[in-house]
């Protein structure tokens, strides 16, 4: 049985041992290393003291918080909603898996035109009477953060909704049965049944979903240029404009370090047995 | 509360499709529609010139076989890779399964400006720029922790006395895991493939690293968005998320069974 | 049943390893640019074929953008296979290829410089005294502007400092936002525009302590309020965005907008013309583009062609009257069509004040520094006699060596 297990994982573990292994091992090497042979922390120093790093950090950290919330909050309204069987419950599944299909740069460019000074948002909202001068939504600092997160929220979503749906699947109906008869109410339910159970989809989909919100690149830079930077286009810009591969290096070791704290820290605190059954 | 369920899917539809409705009818619009500080949000007049220059230039038709054969590569070899392993961690202590899934992410935990030049050094002296095979292999790795993932929770799922009774009944081990476990595990697998083909097909940071001149679909939409006008722009991008609806819907059937199973309540 | 699936298989992998089974064919020439789709059109219809006829070769000409050329070229090279024989590369960017030995220097043999090719462009391709790179096209930014909304407010296009000021401050208060674009993204599109800035007001792009320097920063805090906030992220296609859905109405780029606002966008409304003054004089950063064969390049002697062919008096005098590109050649002058006319114009003027941007090693450095002091300025609000001081001691450092 034993050997059965391990011949399963053989083929993906080589695979993936040869292809990541190697370039996650020379990043760390590259953001380590100084001309000549040496180890030095200069490059780390290096961006530490750049004003436009500090601010990569904490708009990284913001938009995936708010960027998470939204994912997961309106992910799992909508496969609730979907699960209770409503009218039109086939039709409203393939429309809201529709954005996961369109490609991250094709999101970007609808964004832009959509939440652009002149952009569709702005003038629905001069039509509807709301504003009279059209809004800067990728200005200030906060509401950039905001319009960033909701536009990523937008073709990530129906990621969240994917995978719920095939958690709460799992759920077995008896469950639901056996608390109605005893009178529990809908929302007994959902606290007592559904949310312990969906913990297992619940976070898988936030770290599928919080490795990726981390990583974020096409969607700020379309929308905001290099006034919102986040770590990924940090790393860009030192590695594509500035020419320096160290610095790049050094920002995305840096960048996986927080995601392993994250993760780490959010299974810690909601219990691995539980949550990763 | 159905209906309220159906009013909140009904918005949450509209704010899903809203955008792609705006990029098709950018790729009809005449531009006085569109160039101006107040688009229009209906559209008022049709015009197929822009669908025209895009497949007149002749630069589409290969970008989308080569995506389409990527694409299609990438989600069948990620079934076969990550099925295999995930059936084994499902059947691991969660320790290990839980170390090992971690461990999968590392890779994708890295910005893809980062690891897109190594992996372009080794694939380049394989000699596989511009291929299918090349580019195909380097999303698989960035595909199959998803893939694992996916597949190891619906594996998970399958109770292990539905396979013991098989057995009881008579069935080898191959015949169990092919007429028992794989047929319940095909929501997982329709999932785990679906989202492995659909990251292949929307991926640029490698494809513009592995490929010279065999750009992927990705790649054009990216080189008319900087270089081209809005709407070749529009339109390209509109043909790219075609196959997407297309292959969404048809795999409908198979997406369903997951919601069946939970609607029970 | 078992030799046709194993026939299938193979059939299968030699689509997949596709080219590079490919069999003896006509020598093909790989060129890299970077283009506007229109200018690609002219590309591959008029200038290649001549070139493929003669030489009876094909040409396989490709996009990449100039920052990733670079990586590319490092990533052929350590891959030990250098799949590009020839490439156009901004001029801007140079200084990284020649740093990283991707280039070799060209033989005295190979570069039968044409007596026609203006010599200060021809100048553009040598570094260090050792020649590298030939010209292809120079280019320089124009002024764009909405003469529509321009004459619904009675203004006219502003060719000074004082005048652009007027001009922003009225369509502020005229419209509640600002309708001048700066562009203001960072990185080299800012860079670029503070350089020629700096130059016309007088000051030293690489002495920010040189008072026409900080008068020229003066200036632009008082501009900052008066800005389209679209030029947070404009840059060269994002500023054409702005023009073309008239969120800005006046703004600098380069000329390749014009078939794009023109005829694809069909924005008659958008003029161009040479630009503004400063204090000190009208001042433009001439570009473009220059030709360079990477270290390794497997088609050397054919490229070599290609680029006496891409300089040739009928080649230039093409690009000239199907694009507008200025030339490279004083005898290069095509007829160029009218629609095209007024704007080639204003090229010509705007060339006529050129400036080069001076080839310094710490350029990315440079461009750090210069993107922090726009962004303090135009979007923190920082005022210029706080922070500037000391971004002109860091730069100071830099000139002397010290990093």
């Amino acid at each position: 049985m034993k050997a059965r297990i391990l011949l399963g994982l053989a083929p993906l573990t080589l695979y993936l041992v040869a292809f990541t292994l190697v370039p996650v091992a020379s990043t760390f090497v590259l953001s380590l290393s100084a001309p000549g042979d040496g180890i030095t922390l200069e490059h780390f120093r290096r961006i530490a003291g750049h004003y436009q790093f500090g601010q990569a950090v904490v708009n990284t950290l913001g938009i995936t918080a708010i960027g998470l919330s939204l994912e997961l909050g309106l992910g799992l309204v909508a496969a609730l909603a979907l699960t209770s069987r409503p009218a039109g419950r086939k039709v409203f599944q393939v429309l809201l898996l529709v954005p996961l299909g369109v490609p991250t740069i094709v999101a970007a460019a609808m964004m832009r035109t959509v939440f652009g000074t002149v952009g569709y948002l702005n003038e629905i909202l001069l039509r509807l009477g709301i504003i009279r001068t059209p809004v800067d939504w990728v200005g200030p600092r906060g509401l950039a953060l905001v319009t960033v997160a909701v536009a990523d929220a937008w073709k990530v979503t129906p990621l969240v909704l994917l995978i719920l749906l095939a958690g709460l699947g799992t759920i077995p109906a008896e469950l639901y049965e056996a608390a109605r008869t005893d009178g529990a109410s809908r929302w007994r339910q959902f606290a007592a049944i559904t949310l312990p159970l969906l913990k297992p989809a619940l976070t898988m989909a936030l770290i599928v979903r919080g490795v990726d919100a981390f990583r974020i690149f096409a969607l700020p830079l379309a929308l905001a240029g290099r006034g919102l930077p986040v770590l990924s286009t940090y790393a860009y810009v030192e590695y594509l404009e500035y020419g320096n591969p160290h610095t790049a290096a050094a920002s995305s070791v840096i960048l996986l370090a927080m995601i392993l704290i994250a993760v780490g820290t959010y299974l810690k605190l909601a219990g691995p047995e539980e949550v990763l059954r | 509360m159905s209906r309220a369920a159906t009013l909140l899917l009904a918005v949450l539809a509209f704010w899903a499709v809203g955008p792609l409705y705006l990029l098709l009818k950018v790729s009809l619009s005449p531009p006085v529609e569109v160039m101006t500080a107040h688009p229009t949000l209906l559209p008022h007049g049709i015009t197929l010139e822009h669908w025209g220059r895009l497949l007149e230039t002749g630069q589409v038709l290969p970008p989308l076989v080569k995506s389409l054969l990527t694409a299609g590569l990438v989600a069948v070899a990620a079934l076969l890779l990550a099925a295999p392993a995930a059936y084994s961690l499902a059947r691991l202590r969660e320790r290990w399964r839980y170390g090992i899934l971690l461990g999968l992410f590392l890779f994708r935990m890295l910005p893809e400006v980062s690891i897109a030049l190594p992996v372009a050094v080794v694939f380049l002296r394989w000699g596989l720029l511009d291929t299918v095979a090349g580019l195909g292999l380097a999303h698989l790795t960035l595909v199959l922790p998803v893939a694992a993932w996916v597949l190891t929770t619906a594996f998970l799922a399958i109770p292990r006395e539905i396979e013991e009774a098989a057995a009881l009944d008579g069935c080898s081990a191959w015949q169990t895991l092919t007429r028992v476990t794989l047929r319940l595990a095909v929501p997982g697998l329709t999932v785990a493939g679906l989202l492995a083909w659909l990251f292949s097909w929307e991926e640029f940071v490698l494809a513009t690293y592995l490929t010279l001149g065999a750009k992927t679909m990705p790649l054009q939409v990216y080189y008319y968005l900087y270089q081209g006008n809005w709407f070749l722009t529009a339109a390209a991008a509109t043909l790219m998320t075609a196959p997407v609806l297309l292959l969404t819907g048809f795999l409908q059937r198979h997406l369903q069974a997951i919601s069946l199973a939970g609607a029970g309540r | 049943m078992s030799v046709r699936l194993r026939n299938w298989w193979l059939f299968a992998l030699a689509i997949a390893l596709g080219p590079s089974l490919a069999a003896a064919a006509p020598a093909t020439l790989t060129v890299t640019m970077r283009l506007a789709e229109a200018e690609w059109q002219v590309i591959r219809q008029d200038v290649l074929p001549a070139f493929e006829g003669a030489c009876g070769c094909r040409v396989r000409a490709i996009d990449v953008p100039p920052e990733a050329l670079t990586q590319r070229l490092k990533a052929m090279r350590a891959g030990g296979r250098m799949e590009i024989d020839l490439f156009a590369q901004d001029n801007m960017r140079l200084q990284e290829l020649v740093e990283a030995g991707l280039v070799p220097p060209l033989e005295e043999t190979e570069v039968r410089m044409e007596p026609a090719v203006l010599p200060a462009l021809a100048a553009a391709g040598v570094m260090g005294g050792r020649r590298y790179f030939l010209p292809f096209r120079p280019n320089v930014q124009i002024a764009y502007y909405n003469a529509k909304k321009f004459d619904a407010y009675g203004l006219a296009p502003p060719r000074s400092w004082d005048a652009l000021l007027k001009v922003a401050r009225a369509f502020a208060e005229k419209e509640g936002i600002g309708r001048v674009l700066f562009k203001g993204v960072g990185g080299a599109p800012t860079t670029t525009q503070l350089y020629e800035w700096i130059v016309s007001g007088g000051g030293d792009p690489f002495d920010f302590a040189h008072p026409g320097t900080v008068a020229t920063f003066r200036f632009l805090q008082e501009l900052a309020p008066f800005l389209s906030p679209d030029s947070r992220r404009a840059k060269w296609d994002t500023t054409n965005d702005a023009l073309a859905q008239e969120s800005a109405y006046l703004a600098q780029n380069w000329p390749f907008g014009v078939p794009l606002l023109v005829r694809d966008y069909g924005k008659r409304e958008i003029r161009t013309y040479s630009g503004w003054a400063g204090p000190e004089r009208e001042a433009h950063v001439i570009g473009g583009d220059v030709l360079g064969i990477p270290a390794g390049a497997p088609n050397r002697g054919l490229a070599l062609r290609l680029i006496r062919h891409l300089q040739s008096r009928e080649v230039q005098a093409v690009l000239a009257s199907r694009l507008g590109w200025p030339t490279i050649r004083a005898d290069a002058a095509g007829a160029v069509e009218p629609w095209l006319r007024p704007h080639v114009a204003a090229v010509q003027e705007a060339m006529g004040h050129g400036v080069f941007r001076a080839n310094v090693p710490y350029w990315a450095e440079y461009e750090r520094i210069a993107s922090e002091a726009v962004e303090r300025i135009l979007w923190r609000n920082e005022k210029v006699p706080d922070m500037l001081p000391a971004l002109a001691a860091k730069l100071a450092g830099l000139r002397q060596g010290r990093r």
